[in-house]
């Protein structure tokens, strides 16, 4: 029962995250198109795009495998890794915590500070740190529960 | 001081294996409150977004996301059944092979370990069911996914571009030749190295399956024209280019080629957007360490310490290449890139080099260190996929990581070789 609510949440991350970036995508190729193929570009667009941009980031976030050093916790024992996983995961959270509660003011900050060409207020931008550093903690939480799919690891470059 | 406050927890804690993200946001942390107790840590969540919230960063997650889709929509199968009936009927063809199509995809896709992941796993089982060894082909594989990152377009370039204020599209064409000389290097390697394994040709295509295996490729081979010629002619900006070369590579994998489902699809954006993830919390992280590298003038003390070594600029040339060497063997290049690049800049005018010469120097050593022991990720894909010891991978790979070398050389000491292009093209 369990199982299945982490899976589904685990799910519904990846297809949010999925969702976003085909709209980055959509908004930024429909950019070139309205230029060219209707003559008017679309004002909105590079702040639209960046907003999404944000907000895929924070919530992909906590499904992504993130960039580390693994030489030396490779080399531990499963019981010692173990508990350096949780060490690091408690400095996560914690600094995922401090993200949180120091974002709180700059929402109230920017709530009357608005998008130039879109037109939604600036504590949106904000509210994906609020959003994607808790779903974060709670996936990393949920990873000592039941781990994601090794396969899913990945480097970048 | 700073920098020890800074970059000592920064060290101790990334190599005992905490996220790089984290490394990053506590020791900033940790110097922030020390140094300057009176700034409002506000500056941390605002830093972090503004880090990311970024028009050419964007291009990452495009670029990732088209590659992640040449592979889903079978593209990377096209491309090597045209460079087969090209050159598969010479000594080393299918080594040959392998190089072309990596220096295809390297024209849409921007990643090293995802170009290696995808031409690897179809063609180093060809390579071995016709006779190569697995580690030489591996080697190849490993070696040749190099070109991605370094022929336009560039997930590091970008990255480089944006952290140290240059131009995306002037980075892209610097790649250019240093990438051709790569692929020649590593197609005279692979031929010489060929004849001493005694490998068996196959027989040479004929005229129509070479003109059909063309005509079946074609649109697959428009792609890399389409992204890279767009991007140099100013159609479109580098981050319009990434989303062209996305849609376009799913129309063709949805119209002409058809072999793509939803749930590839579905799969590539959330791969894309889990590996942009990756990288852009670090960056949102980097930038408050770099915000604090400049309030503090952290960067220029360091720099005054190295102009007061007094070395010439070609011995300091060759020290930065040792140093990104060996930081190359441990770290990520992405991750090496944010954190040493705001350290670095100011040096340059000491150096005697352009900003983009030195960006294209400092990536190509942290490519060569994907190939390198003891983190080299480049090395683990392909031995996997080869199913052998990293030691064969490593062993057959160290003439190709020659050719490396010597290309690194020539991008360090002879500036044309990256500012030639660049140059004529921005011009007049």
């Amino acid at each position: 029962m369990l199982t299945g609510s982490v899976v589904w949440f685990r799910r519904l991350l990846d297809a949010a995250a999925a969702l976003l970036l085909a709209a980055v995508t959509g908004v930024t190729f429909v950019r070139v198109v309205a230029r060219y193929g209707f003559g008017h570009g679309m004002p909105w667009s590079e702040e639209a795009t960046r907003f999404l941009f944000v907000w895929l980031i924070m919530i992909a976030a906590a499904r992504a495998a993130h960039l580390r050093v693994d030489l030396l916790t490779d080399m531990l024992r499963p019981r010692a890794r173990l508990r350096a996983e949780i060490v690091f995961a408690a400095l996560g959270i914690g600094l995922l915590g401090f993200l949180i509660w120091k974002d709180l003011p700059l929402i109230e900050l920017t709530s009357g500070d608005y998008y130039t060409a879109l037109g939604i207020s600036i504590e949106y931008l904000y509210w994906s740190v609020v959003a994607g550093c808790g779903l974060w903690i709670i996936s990393i939480l949920l990873a000592f529960y039941l781990p994601p799919d090794p396969d899913e690891e990945m480097s970048t470059s | 001081m700073s920098l020890l406050l800074l970059l000592g927890p920064l060290l101790v804690l990334s190599l005992i294996g905490v996220p790089l993200v984290f490394a990053l946001l506590a020791s900033s942390l940790i110097t922030l409150v020390i140094t300057s107790p009176s700034t409002p840590l506000e500056v941390v969540p605002q830093l972090f977004v503004q880090g990311m919230d970024n028009f050419p960063l964007l291009a990452i997650a495009l670029f990732f996301l088209a590659g992640e889709l040449m592979v889903a929509c079978g593209i990377t199968e096209r491309l090597l059944t045209f460079a087969q009936s090209l050159v598969g009927h010479l000594r080393s063809g299918l080594a040959q092979v392998g190089i072309i199509a990596s220096f295809l995809m390297a024209g849409v896709s921007g990643s090293a370990v995802a170009d290696a992941a995808a031409v690897g796993s179809i063609l180093i089982q060809s390579m071995k069911k016709a006779g190569y060894p697995a580690g030489f082909a591996a080697a190849l594989v490993e070696t040749a996914s190099i070109l991605g990152p370094i022929i336009p377009p560039s997930i590091p370039f970008i990255i480089y571009a944006v952290l140290s204020g240059t131009s995306v599209g002037a980075m892209f064409m610097a790649g250019v030749i240093p990438g051709i000389m790569i692929a020649i290097g590593l197609a005279l390697v692979a031929r010489y190295r060929c004849k001493d394994l005694g490998i068996v040709t196959m027989p040479r295509a004929s005229r129509q399956v070479v003109l059909s295996e063309t005509g079946r490729a074609s649109f697959a081979l428009l792609a890399p024209v389409i992204v890279v010629g767009g991007i140099r002619g100013g159609i479109f900006t580098p981050t319009e280019g990434g989303a062209i070369a996305a849609v376009y590579v799913l129309v063709i994998g949805l119209f002409v080629y058809r072999g793509v489902r939803f749930g590839e699809i579905f799969g590539s954006l959330v791969r894309a957007a889990h590996g942009t993830a990756s990288v852009m919390v670090v960056l949102g992280a980097s930038s408050i360490f770099a915000w604090i590298i400049a309030d503090q003038g952290i960067s220029r003390q360091f720099a005054n310490f190295i102009g007061g070594l007094g070395a010439d600029p070609w011995v300091l040339v060759l020290l930065f290449n040792l140093l990104y060497l060996a930081v190359g063997m441990f770290l990520d290049p992405i991750a090496a890139l944010i954190i040493l690049v705001p350290i670095m800049m100011p040096l340059l005018p000491k150096l005697g080099q352009d900003p983009i010469q030195f960006g294209v120097m400092i990536v190509l050593n942290l490519m060569i260190g994907l190939c390198t022991p003891p983190v080299g990720y480049l090395i683990f894909i392909t031995a996997n996929l080869g199913k052998i010891s990293t030691t064969e991978v490593i062993k057959h790979s160290l003439p190709f990581i020659g050719v490396l070398m010597v290309v690194l050389l020539l991008v360090s000491y002879v500036p044309a070789v990256t500012l030639w292009l660049p140059s004529i093209l921005a011009g007049h």
